[in-house]
């Protein structure tokens, strides 16, 4: 079988089995970047001379023996917000478009660790502030089944070359859905873990307290294996934790009958595409055949959820963004100028518009006088909301809901409607909101011929309950292996 | 909720961002009209505790008190726009 039409397991195992060669797999994988990069444009930059030489040396332990990883010798692509330290980090912006990282993140180390090749950095909407890859300062990245559309935000990059079969499997980041909506928008499987679960050291910050690493990959079965390999406390990022030792991977295949899963009246209900509503409900029948317990229920705060993300956000990067001043690292305007004209053109020139937005919106909700009427009142919502959720635990194991109201937009329509954009965040955020575990995987098409996404999600630290359901599902249902026809490695 | 020429103004001096008249009067309705939709928050009754940062907010790991090796000074400089061999160069900022 060619590499492109392989999952990131199923390639590991072919490798191991002496089918091909770690370097083999590399070249084929590079020759599917040359063919699709000119309609995609899914990357911001590939190091095939380094990745050949990690190819090399992975090759040696495989052959020596002894080497434990099951995605050993698989090349995998991350989001260009993860720094590296052999390959520039933009965040798909100006401000840091030259910026070589002094460091690497401790996702990388563990992907290194876990022998997998880490081969490129993949476009994003800039300082992942987007749902569209559209506000990339390098130009948008175009949805695999039609490129005239966008594939998502703001991992864009990585759902895409997944979808295309450019990559195998990449790393995104998730702070109000930036994995699952793009990956919904693509036809692809992501997970965004439980908060904590995964070090946000080295992931370039928006929005601290919300945002997660997570895996892109072609089903859930590569999703766990990639969190397996990812996972874990980090003494360089206060808010890791201790996550469960068992691998997810082993949790896969589990007897889902009798899991109880529950559909939020106000997911299926006001502005949704009756396409979206149809595949949930489908979904959802088929989960009721394999045994499990689905039935309705109420999430009344849902309506809030995307105005107290976007105060808690907005404010947060406020806050992160303020060191990008033109002077130790990022972007500096020109001219022999006073130090404060100096940062605030420097800033004015890196950032693009919507960065600068958000900054403004930041700013404006923590400024005296306002802290209490936005700031102060997101916070309680996100407490009233991470107790809905709670309350629903008692009766639930997960919720099954879309991932996006709609399927993928044409390019160049969402960023002309600010609140619109936002608003079409509202089933993505309250997870994040609440630092819930939540998995989108493909469950269909719309008459627009475009993949439609359903998203799982459940207590904190049921992140390896939520892949078991959504594994068994693909088991039985055969959309997450649907390949784009218009752009294909 | 519509918000002023000056509040908008302040808001750009205080994120260091310089605005043109014309695209600060674009922003002020922009964030007007955004900042109206985050007023839906007023409807809910969140009298109570502050939000924790995620459910696992009490634990935080705090790293062991010993000497590691430092960053190399090349490695760090070569990210500043302005600089010499052993140090980033700034705007005087004291005659």
């Amino acid at each position: 079988m060619s590499v492109k039409y392989m999952t990131a397991l199923a390639l590991s195992r072919a490798i191991r089995e002496r089918e091909l060669s770690v370097y083999e797999a590399l070249c084929e994988l590079q020759r599917g970047i040359e063919r699709t990069e000119g309609k995609l444009h899914a990357y911001l930059a590939l190091d095939p001379a380094r990745a050949a030489k990690d190819a090399a040396a992975v090759q040696t332990r495989m052959d020596r023996g002894g080497v434990a990883s099951p995605l050993a010798g698989v090349p995998i692509a991350v989001k260009d917000n993860i720094c590296t330290d052999h390959l520039k980090t933009t965040c798909a912006s100006r401000m840091l478009a030259g910026f070589l990282p002094p460091y690497r993140a401790t996702v990388i180390d563990k992907l290194c660790e876990n022998d997998l090749i880490i081969h490129g950095k993949l476009n994003m909407d800039e300082f992942a502030m987007g749902s569209t890859t559209e506000t990339s300062c390098f130009g948008s990245t175009c949805n695999p089944w039609n490129t005239q559309h966008v594939p998502g935000g703001s991992s864009g990059g990585a759902a895409a070359a997944v979808a295309a079969g450019s990559a195998l499997c990449a790393l995104g980041s998730d702070t109000g859905g930036s994995i699952r909506q793009p990956a919904s928008h693509c036809g692809v499987t992501g997970f965004k873990p439980t908060y904590g679960t995964v070090s946000r050291y080295g992931l370039v910050a928006y929005a601290s307290s919300l945002e997660q690493i997570g895996p892109i990959a072609r089903d859930v079965a590569d999703c766990a294996a990639l969190m397996d390999a990812i996972r874990g406390r980090d003494a360089r990022d206060s808010t890791s934790v201790v996550s469960e030792n068992t691998p997810y991977l082993s949790a896969l295949g589990e007897d889902i009958r009798g899991v109880r899963i529950g559909i939020p009246r106000e997911a299926l209900a006001g502005d949704i595409s009756p396409d979206v509503s149809s595949c949930i409900l489908n979904m959802a029948r088929e989960l009721e055949k394999m045994g499990a317990i689905v039935k309705e229920c109420n999430f009344p705060l849902m309506k809030h959820a995307v105005a107290a993300y976007y105060v808690i956000a907005t404010a947060e990067a406020a806050s992160n963004l303020s060191r990008y001043d033109g002077i130790k690292y990022g972007y500096r305007a020109a001219g022999d100028l006073p130090l404060c004209e100096l940062y605030a053109r420097s800033r004015s020139e890196g950032f693009g518009d919507e960065v600068k937005r958000r900054i403004m919106l930041g700013n404006f909700v923590l400024s005296a006088g306002y802290y209490d009427a936005y700031y102060r009142r997101a916070l309680r919502a996100k407490a009233e909301i991470t107790a809905c959720f709670a309350a629903l635990w008692g009766e639930l194991d997960m919720l099954l809901m879309p991932t996006a109201p709609t399927t993928a937009p044409a390019l160049g329509v969402s960023l002309g409607d600010t609140l619109g954009m936002y608003s079409s965040d509202r089933y993505t955020v309250p997870a994040n909101l609440a630092g819930l575990p939540a998995l989108t995987l493909p469950c269909g098409f719309g008459s627009d011929g475009m993949p439609v996404g359903a998203q799982l999600i459940g207590a904190a630290h049921s992140d390896a309950r939520i892949l078991a359901v959504g594994y068994a599902y693909q088991q039985r249902t055969d959309h997450h292996t649907a390949y784009p026809k218009e752009v294909r490695a | 909720m519509e918000i002023t020429k000056e509040e908008v103004a302040r808001v750009a001096q205080l994120s260091r961002l310089i605005w043109s008249e014309g695209a600060l009067d674009e922003m002020r309705g922009e964030l007007s009209s955004i900042l109206e939709y985050m007023r839906t928050l007023e409807q809910l009754e969140t009298e109570g505790a502050e939000a924790p940062v995620g459910e696992s907010a009490p634990i935080h790991v705090v790293r062991d008190d010993t000497v590691c090796p430092s960053y190399d000074r090349g490695a760090l400089l070569v990210n500043a726009a302005v600089r010499n061999e052993e140090s980033i160069i700034v705007p005087k900022t004291v005659e």
